[in-house]
This record gives C-alpha cells, structure tokens and sequence, in this order.
C-alpha cells in the first residue's frame, strides 16, 4: 500500500509532463485587480453605503452609514493575432464590514434573528460583470467585431448614449466596425443591443409582469444602430447615427394563446409579436474647423425622434404612475395611440484665442424640440449643452441630456446632477480668458421653452413628474426618505411638461481661478451664479406666475504640500427667492425663500498606486415658506464619504 | 461586384442572430384580433338610427361589447369577450320601435350570425318570453329568472320555424308582427316605444293564457289604428294581438323551459380558493403546501377518462383537458356558470354522456374520471401548480338526486376527500368502512349515504353531512326540446 501511493504521483507527474501543449500561456493573459473601499457618516438613522439607490423597489444597499469593500478582477486574453477577448468578475457592492456572516440568504415573510437575513445583495459574491471577445476577420470592410459586453459608448447622447458608469458592461450586444474607404473618408459601425429590461421602454422596463401587468416578454427586444462617419476633406467631418428600439410582446391575440390548440381556429403551434414600444433617432452632426482659419470651430447637429407607445401593452404611467414616465403616451385627436415625433438642433461656434491675448468666446445656440426624447440616450455623465443649466451649483456639476429617462440615482451625495432640457431653446455665450495663472470664465443664457403650452394633458400623454416648479435642491435630494418629495426639494430634474407653461429662464455665471506659486500649490477659486426664473403659468391668471431667483456664491482654496496629499476648503452659499413656487390652480400658490450654507473640508493621498480620498460636508438650510399653507424646514446634517482604493 | 458580395456578405451576418428573427418574421404582421365571440345580423330601419344596440344575459345581466359597430346598410356586429355565453338577448332600439332577439349557443370564439332584427325573430322571442312569463318565470321587467338551456331553446325555435311555415296562429302571429314593423315612425323620439314591449302573462288554473302587459302601446294604436291584423279592419287596440299571442304561447311543445337530454348530463365544478377552510378531516387547508402563489396565477381543472370508467369517449377526455394541467380555465367572474364574480370559487360545466355513446341502450354503464385542480398560468407544466404531486380526485358521474346535474363542490388542496391515494383523512370511519389511505370508487369515507366518489354531500363548514349543495344559480339541466307534451 505504501508503495502504491509513493508511485502514483510520479504516474501522474509523468504523464503531464508528457501532455501535449496543455499548459497555460500565462503570456497571453492580462490580469488586473482592485480593491476598492467606501466609508461613509451622516447623522441620521440610515445605513449602507449608497447615498442614493433606487428608490422604488426593494432595495437593502442604501443608506448613509457603513464601510463597504469590492473586489474586481480583469482577465484579458490575446487569443491570436486577430482575436482577443476579456471579461470583467467583481464581487456585489452592499456588504459593509458590519455585515458579518452574511452569506445570502432571504427568507421573506419569516422573523428571522440569524443575521444571515439580506440576501445576496450582502453577500459580496463573485458575479460576471462583463464578457467580450473582439475579433478581425478577414472580411471585406470589416476592421473589427465584438460580440459581447459594452458601454454603448459608439454611439451618442441623442441616440443611443454611453451607459452609465455603473451599468458600463451591464450592456451586450454584438458590433460590426469597418472602413469602406481609406483615409477615414467613409466609415461604418452597426450593432444589435439586448434591451435592458428595466429601463428603456414605458414604465422604465420592456415587459417585467410584475411591473406592468399588460407586459411579460423582454428576452425578444433588441435595440440596432448605425453610425456613418465621414471626413470628406480635412477640414469637415460628419456623423450620421441611427437607433431604433424595438420593445416586442407576445400578440396576446395569437391564437395559440388565447385557446385550444385546433387547428381550425388557426392556432398553429407559433406566437406572432407585437409592438409594445418602438423609439427611433436619429442625428446628422458635423464639425468644420477651416484650416485657413485655425482658431474657428463650427459644430452643427440636428436630430430627429419618434417614439411609439402601444397601449395594449403598455400601461399608461402618465395617467397611473403620478405622471412619471420615460414616454410620452400621445394620442391623436381619435383618441388613437401615435409616435410622439420631436425635432432638435444645435449649432456651437467657437473661437479660441483669436487676438493672441487668452480671451476665447463660445456661442451655441439650441433648439430642441417639445418632444425630442432619446429613450436610451445618455442617462448621466453627459452634457450636450454649453451652459452650467440649472441644475448644478458650487459643488454639484451636472449637464443637460435631452432624454425623460434621466438617472440621479445609484449615486452618491458628492456626485454630479443632470437635468432634462426636452423643449429647450435659445443661445449661451461663454467667455473665456487664461493668462497665466489666471483663468476666468463668464456665461450669459437665455432660454426660452418649446414646451410652452396652455392647457396641455398631463392627465394621460405628457408626463410631468409631478413637481414641475421650483430651484432642485441637490444637496438635500434623498431618494430613500424622500422620494415623494416630502421635504419639498423643489422641481424634478426630468420634469419639462405642466399643464400650464409660460416660461423662460436667464442665467449668468462667473468663474475665476488662481493658482499662486511657490505658497505650496495654492489654489483660490471663485464662482458666482445668478438666475431668474419667470413661468406665467395659465396666462388667464395673473396671479399664479411663478418667478424664482437665485443667487449662489461659491469659493474653494486648495493645498498640495506633498507630491502626495492634497487638501480643498470650501464653501458656498445659496439664496432662492421663489414667488408662487407651490401650490395649484385651484388653492393658489404660495412663495417660499431658501438659504443654504454648505461647507466642505477634504484631502486626497495617492501614494504607489493606492488612493486615499475623503470629504466633510456640514450644510445648513432655512426653507422658509409661506405660514398660510405650509410650516418651515430645517437642515443640520453632517456628512462625509472616504473612498479607498487599490489597483494592480 | 466585390461590393454586392460584401454587401451580401454583411448582410448575412447581420441576419444571423441578434434579434432580427423576429423582426423579419413579424414586420408584416397586423395584430390579431381580440378573440370574441360575436353576434351579427341585419336592423334595416330605413332613415331611423339607433340609439340603442345592447346584449344581456336572459336573466338582465348586461354584457359589455369591446366593440359594436353598425354599417350605413344597417349590418351590425357585437363583439363580446370570447367566453361561453348563456341565452342572451340582444336590443335594437330606434324611432318608436324597441325590438328583441334571443341568441343562443354562443360559445368561446363562437359566433352567431344572421341574427337579424327581422319578424321571424321578433316574433319566437315573444312567444319564448309570453310563455315564461305565464309559467312564473319573469320578473316584472321581463327578466327570466331560471336558466333556460340553449339546446332547449333552439328546439323550441326549430318548432316554431316549422310553424311559422304553415298556416295556423304561429303564421298568423308572425304576420302580424311583420306588420306592425313596417309601422316604425323614423322621426318619432318617443321615450318609451310603442313596440315591442316585454309580454305579461297569466295562466289560469284551466291553462288558459291571457296577455295582461301587451307588447304593443295602446294609446299608439288609438292614435294611429291600422290593420295589423290583416282582417281587413283597422285595429285601435292590442285586443287582436294579445289574443294571438296568448293562443301560440300555449302551445304545449312550446316549453323554452325544455325537457331533459337523456343522453348528456351537465357536470359542474366549483371550488373553493378561499384561505382558512377546512378540508375533509375538519382542518384547515394549507392552499399553498404544495402549489406555488404568483401573480397572474388563475385557477385551471384538469380531468380525463378514468381508466376504470366502463364508458370510454375521447371527446369526453379531450374536454375535460386530457390530464393535461393548466389548459381549462375555470371562472371566477361572474361568466360560464359563476356564480359571484372574485369571491374565491370557481367554477367550471362540462356536458357529458350519461351513457355511453357506443351502447346507449345500457344503462349500467357509467363515467368515472379523475381531476385535479391546478392553481397557474395558461399552458405550464404540473409542478408548482397542482393541489398536491401525483394522485387524483376521482368522480363517478351518477345524478344522485336527480336534478339532472352533477355537482361536485370541492376545496382546494383538501387531501381528505375524494383523493385516491394517499388520502390524509383523519375523521371518524363510519361502520363497516374500511380505510388504509385510498379510496375506491364505492368508499363512503363521510358516512353521508353516498359514495365519496359521488355528487358530496359533505358539509365542509360545519363538518357534518348535509343536503346536497345546490350548484350554482346559473347553471341549468341540459335541456333539449321536448318531443311530447
């Protein structure tokens, strides 16, 4: 027996070493991991380490106190020459270090003391994130074809846009790139898109039954796209991309479906599909920059959109979802379902330092039409317009994304605030000036509203998202608590539809940096924002205009001592002033004023490939209103976040 | 060239997958329709429109068209829900003219045409409603209060088709109506029409009939007299009219009522999906112990042929579903055979042989099958949706008390009652009754007098034996025309 075991390793050591090319070529991997770390505080009762998660369904990962950690691990082949393929594993995010002997399961409806009670959302297993394989063939045209996981990045905005980052290999599809002539004159891009299920159709989901009990199928919805780009000469380039979505159901009607199976009633053992939702875009862009004319850039885009919402399979939201919806469900004047068609366009000129003295301008003038929807554009991390908008202030960044189906969730409270500019027109000039450590910037904007309307129907097509007035107060934007706006932070950033409009908008914008030498890196800068918000509203009504007007004051020094560390001090102060902002027709309206003080303390340490960041925030907020109708409010929160992170 | 093979070849990638399939395949497909089931016919009123085109139930109940339309030449068609329908009427009603049709046999995408508004209609409606109003059977807006079967009306219809051919008071009364008919004022806006009004009949004790409510307004005729009795003479009252009526409805093989089909027997279900009753050992059923709840969950019978059944009809079997789960929906809506739309039972009839087809001289033969109830979605498979895995309910289908129906009432997920194998009754056995877990088809587990495979007469509320359960008020007897008096 003792021998027997001393020579069966050596069999089978033997053996292997005689096996044929069955070894890995670790040459041909490209492995890389991250850790990455999240602690976050505020005084209140939450805990979790996402400010802001969904706000509608279920959802154990929110909340504001906790330390979180996820791990990520990149493989990346080089299969041949022409083929290489890659796939991204990381662990669940929601797990914080309290969160001992998690390890998934749920037991709902029983009173369960073991701990072990969250599910998997805390049991920071190890899930396929992301998959591709990328490949050459020696077709024709074709330079390349991924099959397989993608941020949708090839496309744009109006279309089509980039995944968020959280959802950046959520997205799978397959992709043909290829040039049909040399030179970049002539080149082309198709894909085929799984639909994600839970966002981009009416109700914010292709046919989840428990969501929309008119819906069942989504594993049938594709969405394809097109992109032609050209550069005819040096001096021109152009780009045309197409989407179309196509959201199918079963035709409940089928009758396979609807009884026996005989033959004679023309049930033949196949289910035809039908239309539940259809969304098409499309843009024609180009960018002239006349080489006789260095400084000069001219950037033109129009764009076009139809969006087709069946109500056999699609409950209507506007009329039972509060008037929440991605859609707009538009009848004609039969009463039948029909395309909501939009328009927009876009020209941007801009001169860069023409006089050689650092100052540069920039004009852009924008029109975007009533119902201009991108269903599945850029839900965040874009900006398709020149102006800071509405939305952002001090802190907060943000962008305007011409989409109903915008996304201020998964986020944290330090994260950047977009806003729908569907109905939008008029023009922005920015002004710039460097010289030397100096950098100031001045923005005027006047905007005016295609959506514009007396007496629209918000009752069952346009979706006004309910709050359709009012400054959006980001900083104390919660979505756990607050997600039917009880603590009034004023309009919704996707709201662009109320029954009674009669709006335009003016805002200006100065910023100014200076980074002094030799004082350890300083760096001072400055920002001032004024707007002026005038909505008639039901223009027979003189008294129910809204007109709010805000004034923001905004400052920041920054320190770098070391190579290594870096600290920021700020603050910023907030002054609304908002005639008639709550209230209705029929109970009047009511002003409110608001004053907000916010002031951040922060450092970040990179040192050798880990980063070490972390932020304070103590604001405070006096919304004063109207004693008549409503009582007044208070803020004194504290917060911070530290993130933490590894890569090798 | 290269271009068109690159093309080509371009293409065909962009074809392989990627959900152009069901693009290609369905880019030319028009939605179904709804399925339905329909009425159509002719109500040709030259220049007068109808302010009303409606469909209810004999009984009043109102039926709800998901769509009616009504072309310029007067063809209408009324698209109800498709399910099984009871006797309906359908009501035209323009100018000063209110008319009746009855229609029967309407069934799940079933559909009855030629239901015109015409004389002949008009008229075997108003002797199938004079003569249910003199047996007692209306209520006093001409509403029928007891289900009357289809087959037992469309015998009645065939009779007096038959007369109307021939001379006789059915002619004469049909010739009448047809008169009356062409009398529709177009212009008129009268409330209430002057034609045809539901009939009031009394029966003596001598059987004669008298018209006490006529169809026909009286002042209309004072005021507008005419010969609609064809005497040559100008009627200015409804005498003549009642008379005539009176006299056909009193016709004995008229009977809407029927007489028993000796060859089929109504087989009805219900069950009971309500939580917290007690099954057949007195406790309380655990609906979901073995059957998983989800939404758009429904409630489906599944039955076949027992083996053990001396009558063997695969028509039978394929109605009852074939032992195949989730592909006969029962109701809960208030429609084929419900009684209470949402009240958690259901319900489910079949028509079946009361002897076997194949030997319908030989009364000693009977049908047993086995059923299940399954609570899921249209067309999946057994697990998670069945009262319990394997085993069966078993039925014997005898008319114990003789109403001419089978009614079985049963609650779901019970495993003490009819359930073959592995029966779980823990009550008290009656003398002489033996029990190891099954049953056989004689056993009686209850001690109610009657096999448990039988019409139960086991009460589950109170535990005890009671009276029969009475089926469901909608279901009647499978009726067909009497032949005899």
């Amino acid at each position: 027996m003792v021998r027997a075991l001393t020579v069966r390793p050596l069999v089978v050591a033997a053996a292997l070493a005689a096996a044929p090319a069955a070894l890995a070529d670790t040459g041909n991997f490209d492995i890389s991991g991250k850790i990455y770390t999240k602690y976050m505080y505020q005084n209140d009762a939450t805990q979790g380490c996402l400010s802001m998660s969904n706000p509608f369904w279920v959802d154990n990962i929110g909340g504001h106190n906790g330390v979180c950690t996820e791990f990520e691990l990149n493989i990346k082949a080089r299969v041949g020459p022409r083929v290489s393929a890659g796939v991204r594993l990381q662990s669940r995010w929601g797990s914080m270090w309290q969160d001992w002997w998690e390890n998934g399961d749920l037991k709902p409806g029983t009173y369960d003391t073991s701990g072990e009670s969250l599910g998997m959302n805390h049991a920071q297993y190890i899930k396929l994130r992301g998959a591709f394989v990328r490949m050459a063939p020696p077709i024709p045209t074709v330079k390349w074809v991924t099959i397989g996981s993608t941020d949708y990045s090839m496309w744009n905005e109006w279309t089509i846009g980039k995944a968020r980052y959280i959802d950046r290999d959520n997205g799978s599809g397959v992709f043909i790139e290829g040039d049909v002539l040399p030179g970049k004159r002539l080149s082309y891009t198709v894909g085929a898109m799984a639909l994600p299920k839970l966002w981009a159709g009416p109700g914010w989901q292709t046919g989840l039954r428990n969501n929309d009990p008119l819906a069942s199928v989504y594993g049938t919805d594709w969405a394809f796209a097109a992109k032609v780009e050209s550069r005819p000469f040096e001096d021109l380039r152009t780009k045309l991309v197409g989407s179309w979505l196509q959201d199918w159901e079963a035709d409940k009607n089928s009758p396979f479906l609807t009884g026996r199976p005989d033959a004679a009633r023309g049930a033949d053992h196949s289910v035809a599909l039908s239309t539940r939702f259809r969304g098409l875009n499309a843009t024609l862009d180009a960018t002239y920059t006349p080489s006789w004319l260095e400084f000069l850039s001219v950037t033109g885009l129009a764009a076009v959109s139809s969006n087709y919402v069946n109500p056999l399979y699609a409950t209507n939201q506007v009329r039972n979802g509060q008037g929440f919806s991605p859609v707009v469900y538009k009848k004609n004047i039969h009463g039948e379902a029909v395309a909501s068609v939009g328009q927009a366009h876009k020209v941007l000129v801009e001169v860069f330092d023409p006089l050689k003295t650092g100052l540069s301008a920039k004009l852009e003038y924008f029109n975007i039409g009533s119902e201009y929807n991108a269903v599945m554009g850029s839900r965040r991390e874009a900006d398709v317009l020149l102006t800071e908008g509405m939305v952002t202030g001090g802190f907060t960044r943000g962008g305007q994304l011409p989409t109903l189906n915008i996304a201020n969730e998964f986020q944290d409270w330090d994260e950047p605030w977009y806003e729908s500019c569907i109905g939008w027109k008029g023009a922005t000039l920015l002004l710039e000036y460097v010289q030397g450590p100096l950098k100031a910037t001045v923005e005027v904007t006047g905007i005016g509203y295609n959506t514009n309307m007396q007496g629209r129907d918000v009752d069952f097509q346009y979706p006004d998202f309910l709050y359709t007035h009012g400054f959006t107060d980001t900083t104390a934007f919660t979505a756990d608590s607050d997600y039917a706006n009880v603590y009034d932070r004023g309009r919704d950033p996707r709201s662009v539809y109320a029954e009674y409009q009669d709006r335009r908008t003016g805002l200006a914008v100065a910023n100014v940096q200076y980074a002094f030498t030799g004082l350890a890196g300083l760096v001072v800068s400055g920002k001032v924002k004024v707007a002026d918000d005038l909505d008639r509203r039901r223009i027979a009504n003189p008294s129910d205009d809204y007109h709010g007007k805000m004034l923001m004051l905004f400052g920041t020094l920054s320190l770098q001592p070391t190579n290594e560390l870096k600290t920021t001090l700020g603050y910023e102060y907030s002054r609304w002033s908002e005639a008639n902002r709550e209230g209705s027709e029929t109970a009047g309206y009511y002003d409110s004023r608001t004053r907000r003080h916010t002031a951040r303390a922060g450092f970040t340490y990179a040192f050798g490939g880990a980063n070490l960041g972390y932020t304070l925030e103590y604001f405070h907020k006096d919304l004063l209103r109207d004693p008549r109708a409503y009582y007044n409010m208070l803020w004194n929160v504290w917060r911070s976040k530290a993130t933490f992170e590894v890569a090798w | 060239m290269r271009a068109l093979k690159t093309a080509s070849l371009v293409l065909l990638v962009a074809l392989s997958g990627c959900g152009l399939e069901g693009f290609f395949g369905n880019i030319t497909h028009s939605a179904y329709d709804r399925p339905a089931s329909k009425i159509s016919g002719r109500a040709a009123f030259d220049g007068a429109k109808a302010s009303a085109l409606t469909v209810a139930t004999i009984a009043g109940a109102p039926q709800t068209p998901f769509q009616a339309t009504i072309d310029g030449a007067g063809n209408y068609e009324l698209r109800l829900p498709s399910s099984q329908y009871p006797l309906l009427r359908t009501r035209y009603r323009a100018a000063n003219a209110d008319l009746r049709i009855v229609v029967a046999g309407l069934g799940a995408e079933g559909v009855a045409g030629a239901m015109d508004f015409d004389a002949e209609h008009i008229t075997e409606g108003l002797i199938f409603e004079a003569r249910l109003s003199a047996d007692g059977k209306t209520d006093a807006d001409g509403n029928i209060t007891t289900p009357i079967s289809p087959a037992a009306f469309l015998g009645l219809r065939a009779l007096v088709r038959q007369d109307f051919q021939k001379a006789g008071p059915a002619k004469d009364l049909l010739e009448m109506v047809r008169r009356l008919l062409t009398n529709y004022d177009r212009f008129s806006l009268v409330n209430e029409a002057y034609f045809f009004r539901a009939p009031v009949v009394t029966k003596a004790p001598d059987g004669s009939f008298t018209v006490t409510g006529s169809p026909l307004d009286n002042s209309w005729l004072v005021r507008y007299p005419f010969d609609y009795a064809g005497l040559g003479t100008t009627q200015a009252s409804s005498l003549l009219f009642d008379q005539k009526l009176a006299e056909v409805a009193r016709t004995p093989l008229y009977d809407p009522a029927g007489c028993p089909d000796l060859t089929r027997v109504r087989l009805v279900f219900t069950v009971d999906f309500r939580a917290g009753q007690n099954n057949g050992s007195c406790s309380t059923v655990d609906r979901f112990k073995w059957t998983t709840d989800k939404p758009g969950k429904q409630m489906f019978f599944v039955g076949w042929v027992h083996e053990k059944s001396t009558i063997q009809d695969p028509a039978t079997n394929t109605a009852l579903g074939a032992s195949t789960p989730n592909t006969v929906p029962m109701y809960d809506d208030g429609t084929n055979g419900d009684d209470v739309p949402g009240d958690g039972i259901w319900t489910v009839t079949f028509d079946v042989p009361r002897r076997d087809p194949m030997a319908p001289t030989d009364t000693t033969r009977k049908l047993r099958i086995g059923y299940k109830y399954t609570w899921g979605t249209q067309g999946v498979p057994w697990t998670g949706t069945e009262e319990w895995p394997g085993n069966s309910r078993i039925l014997e289908v005898v008319d114990d008390n003789g109403d001419d129906i089978v009614y079985r009432h049963d609650v779901y997920g019970d495993e003490s009652t009819n359930k073959d194998n592995a029966n779980l009754y823990s009550g008290r056995l009656p003398p002489g009754v033996s029990f190891g877990g099954s049953i056989d088809w004689p056993t009686d587990l209850h001690g109610c007098g009657v096999p448990e495979s039988h019409e139960n007469k086991y009460d589950y509320a109170t535990c005890s034996c009671g009276p029969y359960p009475k089926p469901p008020t909608s279901v009647g007897p499978i009726n067909v025309a009497c032949t005899a008096p």
